[in-house]
């Protein structure tokens, strides 16, 4: 485990690392080394010699450069697409959704929080760091990049794409509905586990639970239905066999 | 002739199903399907009368009909429907009879000769004529439609409309007696009347369209100057503090300065607690989210932005922007961007005042030069929602005549096809996402 810290104040440089140390120590998380700097390339270097999944701990504002921290996560970002950036920033730039956009940032760490909960903050962040490492799999993700649209879901949450107003789609997953331009058959073809059940749907072979051969429909995990055409039927009811 | 006849019949059907499904702007009914329902209708019809023999029926059943398929679409309140099934039925009788007899009487006049099929022809041509003109002109047709409803001539149309009806009645060789007799006695008459008040009709249509037009654009107009003052008065209120502020500040720093020079560290400590430490109150102010709207450089933009927010704060909400660059230009017209940003922080706005965190979180962003991303993030106490059906007319959890806001952005996507919308609830956050492209072509 591979813990990196970037701030420019070496007391509370110091006082990060120290609260780090302690909770590992408290709840048994072993790691290689907590690399404090205030120098950013320092950290750059370093990634390609780690074993592990890095997590970073960034100052947003460096040596009075006011996004200093968002540049750096950008470099980080370039090198290592897959480590858990943390910001740690005063309160008054607290809920930048930018930087959760821009290089994926996990969440951000006031330093003007009282101690206990800024410990509490930091404990989630180094657990959550913990099960990332142990479950190595790569998420698996539903791009839709195009001259209109940049979409990405993780793949598992998608339960059906229907067509809505002429051109366009929506996308329907667990718990986000996202209206796009485009056409099922352009959909159609990023995926091959998006099966065509009827004229105006596609729906996710994972998240099909059963088949209504009466009502012409499947029923999807959530409960929710998705109509089947009737010349789809039975290839449907060979896909849930297969599956 | 037989088949002029039935052709003109159906012709008859299809045009008032088709004005009237362009007045209330119902988008569900496809091209196809106007014309199979009106062909349907006008031997529904046909039938109807010719078994009960009773003529009254062409009238009553027609406008029982649209008012139907009216209600069918269960956003419109029923009056409107009505409103329109009567003036689409009055104005579309009254233009087709009126250009029938002008084209019929300038074929009387002119050197062709007259066969006893002529009538019938020129009855259906017309018809062909009048809808293809429909047709051409059923943009401005929807609009008229819309802007009627807010007219204040919506009152007086109805009554022209509603008394045009029943004189339509009366002039169509009716079977009742009493009806009949009327008939008999001033058919001339009536006739002239109708056409008097069908001319009314049109004009006044024609006038409030154009007044309720100036209207929107003169409230326009307003709302734009009275968000600018807002903005301004809260620069300048700003600015007054941080004057204070200031003011403040070089006295405290000489406090410290001679608390330092006496090393009285109880006077230091003092000093810290009582002056400085609140000062952070002043640096976290809520006001401050404001001055990041500096950001923006579309003026329409920034005053609207800086209303919402003023507004928001109002209610006691906690309100964060985040605009981390300059924003230069967004990539749908700038009229487009702020309408849509426009419902969705006044929805946010209203949700978060009613939630137990009274969050508001706004971000304008690009995370490369050809993508924007616009979100607007509010706390909710909702569990979980219809994401599907919120889009829908008539769907909003504020109860009747609202609705439309999410709607009107639902318009907005079908627009432009570079603009997608994510919508989620996550953790008692609903979050709304706009992603815009860039438009390349």
């Amino acid at each position: 485990m591979s813990i990196f810290i970037l701030e420019d104040d070496v007391f509370q440089a110091q006082s990060l690392k120290r609260s780090i140390e302690e909770i590992c120590l408290a709840q048994h998380i072993p790691y290689n080394f907590i690399e404090a700097t205030s120098r950013y390339e320092h950290i750059i270097n370093k990634i390609p010699s780690c074993t592990y999944l890095p997590i970073y701990f960034l100052d947003i504002e460096i040596k009075h450069e006011e996004r200093k921290g968002l540049e750096v996560a950008q470099e980080i970002r370039k090198v290592d697409p897959h480590g858990i950036i943390v910001f740690v920033t005063t309160h008054s730039e607290l809920a930048s959704i930018s930087y959760q956009y821009m290089v994926s940032a996990l969440t951000f760490i006031e330093k003007d929080q009282p101690h206990p909960e800024r410990m509490q903050k930091i404990a989630a962040c180094l657990q959550h760091y913990v099960t990332k490492n142990k479950v190595e799999h790569k998420e698996d993700y539903f791009f839709v990049e195009n001259a209109y649209t940049s979409v990405k879901v993780p793949f598992h949450t998608i339960e059906y794409i229907m067509t809505d107003d002429p051109h366009r789609l929506k996308l329907i997953t667990t718990n986000q509905l996202i209206q796009l331009y485009g056409s099922l058959k352009e959909l159609e073809q990023i995926d091959s586990r998006l099966i065509r059940c009827h004229k105006s749907y596609l729906v996710n072979v994972q998240q099909m639970k059963e088949l209504d051969v009466s009502g012409q429909q499947v029923i999807l995990m959530s409960g929710k239905q998705v109509p089947v055409s009737r010349r789809m039927m039975k290839k449907m009811k060979a896909i849930l066999k297969d599956r | 002739m037989i088949f002029y006849d039935i052709a003109a019949m159906a012709l008859i059907g299809i045009g008032h199903l088709y004005l009237f499904s362009l007045l209330i702007d119902y988008k569900k009914f496809s091209l196809g399907y106007v014309l199979v329902i009106g062909v349907l209708l006008t031997f529904f019809v046909g039938i109807s009368i010719t078994l009960t023999g009773l003529v009254e029926l062409n009238v009553v059943l027609l406008s029982l009909f649209l008012v139907l398929i009216g209600l069918m679409n269960k956003k419109l309140k029923p009056l409107t429907v009505i409103y329109f099934a009567l003036c689409s039925m009055v104005l579309f009788t009254v233009i087709k009879n009126g250009l029938f007899s002008l084209v019929r009487g300038l074929y009387i006049e002119s050197p062709f000769n007259y066969y006893s099929w002529t009538d019938s022809a020129l009855h259906f041509w017309t018809l062909v004529v009048l809808v293809l003109a429909m047709y051409i002109a059923r943009k401005k047709i929807e609009q008229i439609g819309r802007y009627m409803v807010a007219s204040r001539w919506y009152i007086p149309s109805f009554i022209l409309a509603i008394v045009c009806t029943l004189l339509l009645l009366v002039i169509n060789y009716p079977t009742i007696s009493l009806l009949a007799q009327i008939n008999a006695l001033y058919s001339k008459q009536i006739y002239s009347i109708i056409l008097l008040l069908s001319v009314l009709l049109m004009l006044i249509v024609t006038i409030s369209v154009y007044m309720s037009k100036e209207r929107l654009i003169e409230e326009h107009e307003m709302m734009l100057q009275s968000q600018l003052i807002d903005y301004v008065n809260k620069l300048e209120l700003m600015h007054d503090d941080l004057a204070t502020f200031r003011h403040d500040y070089m006295n405290l720093l000489l406090s410290l300065e001679e608390g330092i020079r006496t090393k009285n560290i109880e006077q230091i400590e003092q000093i810290y607690d009582n002056t400085i430490a609140p000062t952070t109150a002043i640096i976290n102010d809520q006001q401050l989210e404001l001055v990041k709207l500096s950001r923006v450089k579309i003026p329409e933009i920034k005053s609207v932005l800086s209303v919402k927010i003023v507004t928001a704060q109002h209610k006691q909400l906690q309100v964060s922007v985040d605009i981390p660059h300059d924003i230069r230009h967004v990539y749908i017209p700038t009229n487009d961007f702020i309408r849509m940003i426009s419902i969705l922080i006044d929805n946010a706005t209203e949700e978060a005042s009613k939630s137990t965190n009274k969050l508001i979180q706004i971000a304008l962003f690009e995370t490369d030069p050809e993508t924007q991303y616009c979100v607007v993030k509010n706390s909710t106490d909702a569990e979980a929602l219809d994401l599907q059906s919120m889009y829908n007319k008539s769907y909003s959890t504020k109860g009747e005549q609202r609705g439309y806001g999410l709607f009107s952005i639902k318009r907005l996507l079908a627009q432009h096809a570079n603009m997608t919308l994510s919508t989620s609830l996550e953790s008692q956050m609903f979050t709304q996402t706009v992603l815009l492209k860039m438009d390349r072509s």
